[in-house]
């Protein structure tokens, strides 16, 4: 396992990094220069990240892989599929919150308290990572079998669309409350605007943990078929 | 002189597909538009092909330029190419300048109908000097092909030069020359039919987008003869474009930075929101909004907006903030056209409605902020809202007079504010009305009021507008074209008063990004004017503070952005109070032009 993981972090570091950058820069650049309010900046450093980082994660696991022609060889390795997703879903899990997390750790640092207080800070950050990580099992689990990066950076693509036009739907006041859990933008939705009551925080959570534990017990099985074919 | 001939039509056979698609974006749907603004709002055709052309003519010119040089140096088309008996040099060139003419015709044609169209003739500066800056993007773009050679990959790197191209200007001072908006600074669009085309600025632009293109043309050439490649990958695509994202983004944090610190600020108790400032100094009164759900269940989004008077302390510790006192809604809008009582800033008059929406009933309302009181006062007469000797009336305090300006002038005694009492009551036959806007000059009939003065009777005219001195400023919004105007009083006599407009300012690109001019208050004190602009809550509510002296009037001085602000009070010393979800004092800008 600690084999499979330092071949992820080698491969994947980059992009670590890349993420990092980004996002902590656009922080950094928006809250120091105070080009607009703290809040529309988090929001929109925080939307960056939501729709940037699982993209960019879940497209480069398997499915570049695939279009290299390295994961019939590493499927060929005496390893159970799932341990190599397993490797793979770490890996990108770090990648959707080490950019987050930065970009967290600069604004407290360059606005913290000044126009929000820091909790109301984190909370956003928290609630935006919550909806990276679930956009990115999502992304991972209906990208494990296409062929190339580019197709599944389209995929990834139309699903982002799809959950913000079925949340804006699941949000209407005639569809029952508890139905916007499903979203991964549950937690993130209504952030910007205070009237909204937002769900319970604990069964938006207990929701999404269910979901994506199945959405990657399903790729676990999509990924075995494939070494089957192969 | 044939096998130029070949090479040409080669080429054209491979692009002109680029010129139907551009036709079919920049002329066809401003064609759909037109008719269908012909049909719903006015019988005449207008076309507006160049917001299509100003937004997508870089890209086209990307587009062609990758396509043309991606396309025959693929695998071994190039190989192909080189062992013709034609000289690298020689079809090179002919591949360049049929994309360019295709990429020019493209853009340029579209802008010519607008202008042979439409009575707007402020396309023309575009149609003359835009083709520079779109022959340096295109031959930015067939540079980027020739060294990367993988359309997709050259194309992205294209795009993102193009960001810098446009941007870099607006960072760096000494590109400033090259700045995109210096080429539409005649493009005077609500200020007359015709504007002026040719300037020293312009003439610089072009000369250095020619000289950009020439450069590009000659490291292309280079590039082809001595085989220079780049190699590109996904981490140099990944890195070139969050560059040049980020490069973009300092630009506009460098341009519309906040630069007024917060000297003091103080949270708005239960969920109010300023809506009005009035400070002469340390001591004033804000009016402030908070909506409330009429039923809080969780379906309804139905508010009422209930409005506080609360009074303003600024001490050496901070912000002080009065008791609420309930006032009526209609303060955060019908405030905009009050007079304060002189001596007593918390008793303000002005004029309500009532009765059919064709004849109306004016009254004169008095209101005691401060005690929550507002009441109509006087009934003054019968108003035809759409008669053109009838016009809404001034109104104009000074000393223990009230005057009520309009079809009748009525003089009040305000010794005691709070019962006005009619002195006199004559028929005067004077309809308000401002001239058009945007003229080089404007020329205002004066109320000849026989107990004010000249500048008096121009006070009462221009209260509702930002007048000082001798400068009135307004912001300006044509169809979608939004313009602050500034103007200097050039003669007043007994009954008119005649201004030349000495400056105007057109919110750039990137200001437009970061929130749409969307302007609530403009205040004039001590030469700044201060705007507050308020496009949306999410949508970047900020002030700008312009410098109207000197001999630029209009300069762009002065950025406060923070949430909801909605109301600025300039103050005498230099600060000024922000309203929003905060109330803030701020400092003056850092830049204080001619001081």
């Amino acid at each position: 396992m600690r084999n499979l993981l330092w071949k992820e972090w080698h491969e994947q570091s980059w992009k670590l990094g890349f993420g990092c950058i980004v996002l902590g820069a656009l922080a950094l650049i928006g809250l120091h220069s105070r080009i607009v309010a703290d809040q529309t900046l988090i929001i929109w450093v925080n939307f960056l990240g939501m729709t940037m980082l699982p993209v960019l994660s879940s497209t480069g696991l398997v499915p570049a892989e695939r279009g290299e022609g390295s994961l019939e060889s590493l499927l060929a390795l005496p390893v159970k599929p799932w341990r190599i997703l397993a490797a793979k879903t770490a890996m990108g899990i770090a990648l959707c919150i080490g950019p987050m997390l930065v970009a967290a750790v600069v604004s407290l640092l360059v606005a913290g308290g000044r126009e929000m207080p820091d909790s109301a800070v984190v909370a956003i950050y928290a609630k935006s990572t919550v909806a990276t990580l679930s956009l990115f099992i999502w992304m991972l689990a209906l990208t494990i079998q296409l062929p190339s990066e580019a197709r599944a950076a389209l995929v990834g693509v139309g699903l982002l669309v799809f959950w913000m036009l079925a949340s804006a739907g699941l949000a209407d006041p005639s569809v029952p409350r508890w139905a916007l859990a499903i979203s991964p933008f549950a937690l993130f939705y209504g952030v910007a605007d205070q009237i909204a009551e937002p769900l319970p925080a604990v069964i938006v959570l207990a929701v999404q943990a269910g979901i994506a534990l199945g959405l990657w017990i399903w790729a676990s099985k999509r990924l075995s078929n494939l070494e089957g074919q192969s | 002189m044939k096998q130029l001939t070949a090479l040409v039509w080669k080429e054209w056979r491979e692009v002109r597909v680029f010129l139907w698609i551009a036709f079919g974006v920049f002329i066809g749907l401003p064609i759909i538009a037109g008719l269908e603004a012909m049909v719903q709002y006015s019988h005449r055709f207008e076309i507006s092909t160049s917001p299509w052309v100003l937004g997508f003519g870089g890209v086209l010119a990307v587009f062609v330029a990758v396509g043309a040089t991606c396309r025959d140096f693929s695998g071994h088309l190039e190989d192909f190419w080189r062992s013709q008996p034609v000289g690298i040099t020689r079809w090179l060139l002919a591949k360049y300048f049929v994309g360019l003419a295709v990429v020019l015709v493209a853009c340029a044609l579209p802008l010519a109908i607008e202008v042979s169209i439409d009575r707007d003739k402020s396309a023309l500066p575009l149609i003359v000097w835009f083709p520079f800056l779109w022959a340096a993007l295109y031959g930015i773009a067939f540079l980027a092909g020739c060294l990367v050679r993988r359309t997709s990959h050259a194309a992205m790197l294209a795009l993102a030069a193009m960001l810098l191209v446009y941007c870099l200007p607006v960072v760096i001072p000494p590109l400033q020359w090259l700045n995109v908006s210096t080429v539409t600074d005649f493009s005077t669009g609500m200020l007359g039919p015709w504007p002026r085309v040719l300037g020293l600025s312009q003439l610089a632009f072009a000369a250095g987008m020619l000289g950009l293109a020439i450069a590009v043309l000659v490291l292309s050439l280079l590039a082809v003869h001595f085989d220079w490649r780049v190699g590109s990958g996904r981490k140099m695509m990944y890195a070139s474009l969050s560059a040049a994202i980020l490069i973009l983004f300092a630009s506009a944090a460098f341009q519309l930075g906040t630069n007024m610190p917060i000297l003091r600020q103080i949270d708005m108790p239960m969920g109010e929101q300023v809506c009005r400032i009035h400070c002469d100094g340390n001591d004033g009164y804000v009016i402030t909004r908070t909506g409330r759900l009429i039923a809080p269940t969780p379906d309804s989004t139905v508010r009422k907006y209930e409005c506080n008077f609360r009074t303003v302390k600024l001490t050496d510790s901070g912000i002080e903030l009065g008791n609420p006192i309930r006032v009526a809604s209609q303060f955060t809008y019908d405030l905009w056209f009050h007079v304060h009582a002189p001596g007593h800033p918390e008793t303000i008059y002005y004029i309500s409605n009532t009765g059919e929406e064709e004849r109306e009933t004016l009254w004169l309302n008095v209101a005691q902020l401060d005690k929550g009181i507002d009441k109509p006062a006087i009934r003054l007469w019968e108003y035809e809202q759409y008669s053109p000797n009838d016009s809404w009336p001034l109104l104009y305090a000074s000393g223990d007079r009230l005057y009520v300006i309009a079809s009748r002038l009525i003089t009040l005694d305000i010794t005691q504010p709070l019962t006005p009492r009619v002195i006199s009551n004559v028929p005067f036959g004077y309809s308000f009305g401002w001239a058009r806007r945007g003229n080089d000059s404007l020329t205002e009939i004066l109320p000849p009021v026989p107990t004010l003065s000249p500048r008096q009777r121009l006070q009462a005219v221009a209260h509702p507008f930002s007048f000082e001195g001798d400068t009135l400023c307004e912001w300006l919004r044509v169809n979608n074209d939004s313009t602050l105007l500034a103007y200097r009083l050039a003669q007043l006599t007994d009954t008119r008063a005649v201004f030349k407009m000495i400056g105007q300012y057109t919110p750039t690109l990137l200001e437009e990004i970061f929130g749409a001019p969307n302007p609530l208050d403009v205040e004039l004190q001590n030469g700044l004017l201060y705007v507050s602009q308020y496009p949306g809550n999410t949508e970047n509510p900020h002030i700008d503070v312009f410098d109207t002296r000197g001999p630029h009037p209009l300069r762009l001085i002065g950025h406060f952005a923070a949430p909801g602000v909605r109301t600025v009070c300039p103050l005498p010393d230099g600060r000024a109070l922000v309203g929003g979800d905060k109330l803030w004092l701020v400092g003056p800008p850092p830049h204080r032009g001619q001081d």
